[in-house]
């Protein structure tokens, strides 16, 4: 398999405190990789990495076929080229209705300029109209949790249904890499497992996915490989039993204390 | 677009409601004493001027308290080329418009990185930085005295001869209201279209924005650009119709009526601005009487509105509360103004 996403030696630092350090990560083409660890364990500051939100302080990200360096650029030429997001600190736009929230991921792929947006000549129209017919399907991946509240503002969302527009707008911007900010966080079990099956169907669409999640179950269920993070360094890698197994996850999650290591 | 939201009064046809009120404009540019007219046409700058601005606060929700100056330019650039080199009215009104887009974006630059309260005090200080420039650099503006004899608009019809525009008052009516219907439509537009959702997704979270690919610099000074445009559009008729400029009419105060204009319609709703101006400008005027009050009058209207009706006049409304129940939404989207303000 080859190499969708290459992260290489990513160091972070804020001033004297280190978020990533010598994180190394390879996400393959097509496969959901799980990423685990307690909290402050570095896995948000490395999607914010990834993303452009954050500068590395050292370290490269490759991304694509052939490789191009991610870190210098801008966090839209990152959605350009392929990589999306959600965020685990929901930031939906609460004022929009949920429509236009996709019509935001749909943006970056429409060419409409001024002039175009003033005179609106056939193309355009088109593009608006494909535009609209994209984002009704997209909200359709989660079947009528979204769809009959497609032109309710954001603010009247319930928190679950917050949280799958934040996936449907990450994917109107038609990313070959999606990264998940813990997805199925505040969902109850019902909802979670109905995520899962999202999660699967979003791999099924030609999208490799890269999750953070706290509930092992939904890591299980999703994920063909698992990295597990503590302290801003991978210490773990492998088949999701094997690292949840693995005594230095344990450890990192419950403290040596308590698995009376 | 079809989809998007459309205004409370969507059981009325949209279409016939326009042309009802565009009838009604006409109709009282023919009938009414050259009083009102000048009114009319103090309201329809004072919309050019507020639509353009509802970009930049309404839209992207970025606070501009020196956008007079753009205004400024225009109304000089009409001024200084048309006096000193008699170049025609005609030339100079987009020419101004394109300059003062220019001084938009370049005047938005530095300002990128700031948000609320510093962007508005940043532009506040640009507006001002232009009037003193205006007011102190005599060789060029003639200072404080103003630039006189500014020709006024003439147009060649075939067959008819020359049409001097000088100071028929229904002349100018018809123009601002010719110039205020094509920036109605203009904006309109571009609020609808991909552009115009971008600088929304900004206004709500410029962050989640740029994370979803939207290049927020760029629509930024878009959003500054565009705004400004208008503004010099009206300057240069301001300069046209007048015959005279001075920086005294591009002062702070005024900066802060376009905004208040804005503001009262409801930010991000086009209908709410034209409101504003007719509110703002015309009420003043016709309760002469009540001059002394004016402003005791405007702040109460202010505080009230803000309390009573936070999103605006004519600002989107959603139609009940509570959580992810059945609702209807209507009207424009309210603008997260009051945090920023």
């Amino acid at each position: 398999m080859s190499a969708l996403l290459a992260v290489r030696n990513l160091a972070v630092r804020f001033g004297g405190l280190t978020a990533l350090r010598d994180l190394s990560l390879e996400v393959h083409s097509g496969e959901i990789l799980g990423v685990i660890g307690p909290n402050g364990s570095g896995k948000t500051t490395l999607f914010n990495c990834i993303t452009g939100l954050y500068r590395a302080t050292e370290g490269s990200i490759a991304f694509g076929q052939p490789p191009a360096e991610m870190t210098r650029l801008d966090p839209h030429d990152i959605v350009e080229r392929g990589i999306a997001r959600t965020f685990q600190t929901l930031r939906v736009f609460p004022n929009l209705s949920v429509l236009e929230n996709v019509l935001v991921g749909l943006h970056c792929r429409q060419r409409a300029g001024v002039v175009g947006a003033i005179l609106r000549p056939s193309w355009v129209v088109t593009e608006e109209v494909d535009a609209h017919r994209k984002a009704l399907d997209l909200l359709g991946v989660f079947g009528d949790r979204l769809l009959p509240r497609a032109t309710w503002p954001v603010r009247s969302l319930s928190y679950a249904n917050r949280r799958r527009l934040e996936i449907a707008r990450a994917l109107a911007t038609e990313p070959r890499l999606l990264l998940l900010d813990e997805p199925t966080a505040g969902m109850n079990p019902t909802e979670k497992q109905e995520l899962t099956g999202v999660i699967r169907a979003i791999r099924d669409r030609a999208v490799t996915v890269l999750l953070i999640e706290h509930d092992m179950r939904v890591v299980m269920q999703t994920a063909d490989r698992v990295v597990a993070m503590n302290y801003g360094e991978r210490i773990a890698e492998g088949r999701p039993d094997d690292v949840a197994r693995d005594p230095v996850v344990v450890d990192a999650y419950l403290g040596k204390m308590a698995t009376g290591a | 677009m079809a989809w998007l939201p459309v205004s409370g009064l969507s059981s009325i046809p949209r279409t016939a409601l326009v042309g009802l009120l565009l009838a009604g404009l006409v109709a009282f540019g023919l009938v009414v004493d050259d009083y009102l007219l000048d009114i009319g046409v103090l309201v329809g700058t004072y919309t050019i001027l507020g639509l353009g601005l509802s970009i930049v606060i309404g839209q992207a929700g970025l606070l501009d308290l020196g956008y007079i100056a753009f205004y400024a330019i225009g109304a000089y650039w009409t001024a200084l080329l048309s006096t000193h080199f008699g170049v025609s009215f005609w030339i100079l009104l987009p020419t101004g418009a394109a300059l003062a887009a220019l001084f938009g974006v370049v005047l938005g630059y530095p300002t990128l990185r700031l948000r609320g309260d510093y962007l508005a005090i940043v532009t506040l200080g640009f507006g001002e930085i232009i009037r003193i420039t205006l007011n102190n650099w005599r060789d060029l503006t003639n200072g404080p005295m103003g630039i006189m004899n500014i020709p006024h608009p003439r147009v060649a019809v075939p067959g008819v001869g020359k049409l001097e525009f000088g100071l028929k008052v229904q002349v100018y009516y018809f123009f601002v209201l010719t110039l205020a219907a094509m920036t109605v439509f203009v904006v309109r537009r571009l609020v609808h279209s991909r552009i115009g959702l971008a600088w929304k997704a900004i206004r709500e979270d410029e962050l989640a924005a740029g994370a979803m690919g939207v290049d927020v610099r760029r629509a930024k000074l878009l959003a500054f650009g565009l705004g400004a445009a208008f503004a010099g559009l009206a300057g240069g008729f301001f300069a046209g119709r007048a015959g005279f400029v001075s920086p005294e009419s591009f002062t702070f105060a005024e900066s802060v009526l376009v905004v208040c204009i804005v503001v009262i319609g409801g930010a991000g709703s086009l209908a709410g601005v034209i409101m504003g101006a007719a509110v703002f400008i015309a009420l003043p005027e016709l309760l002469r009487e009540a001059a002394r009050y004016r402003m005791l009058a405007f702040g109460v209207a202010m505080v009230t509105l803000a309390l009573v009706r936070p999103q605006g006049l004519l600002g989107r409304a959603w139609v009940g509360e509570g959580r992810d129940e059945e609702r209807v939404p209507r009207g424009d989207v309210a603008p997260g103004l009051a945090s920023q303000a």
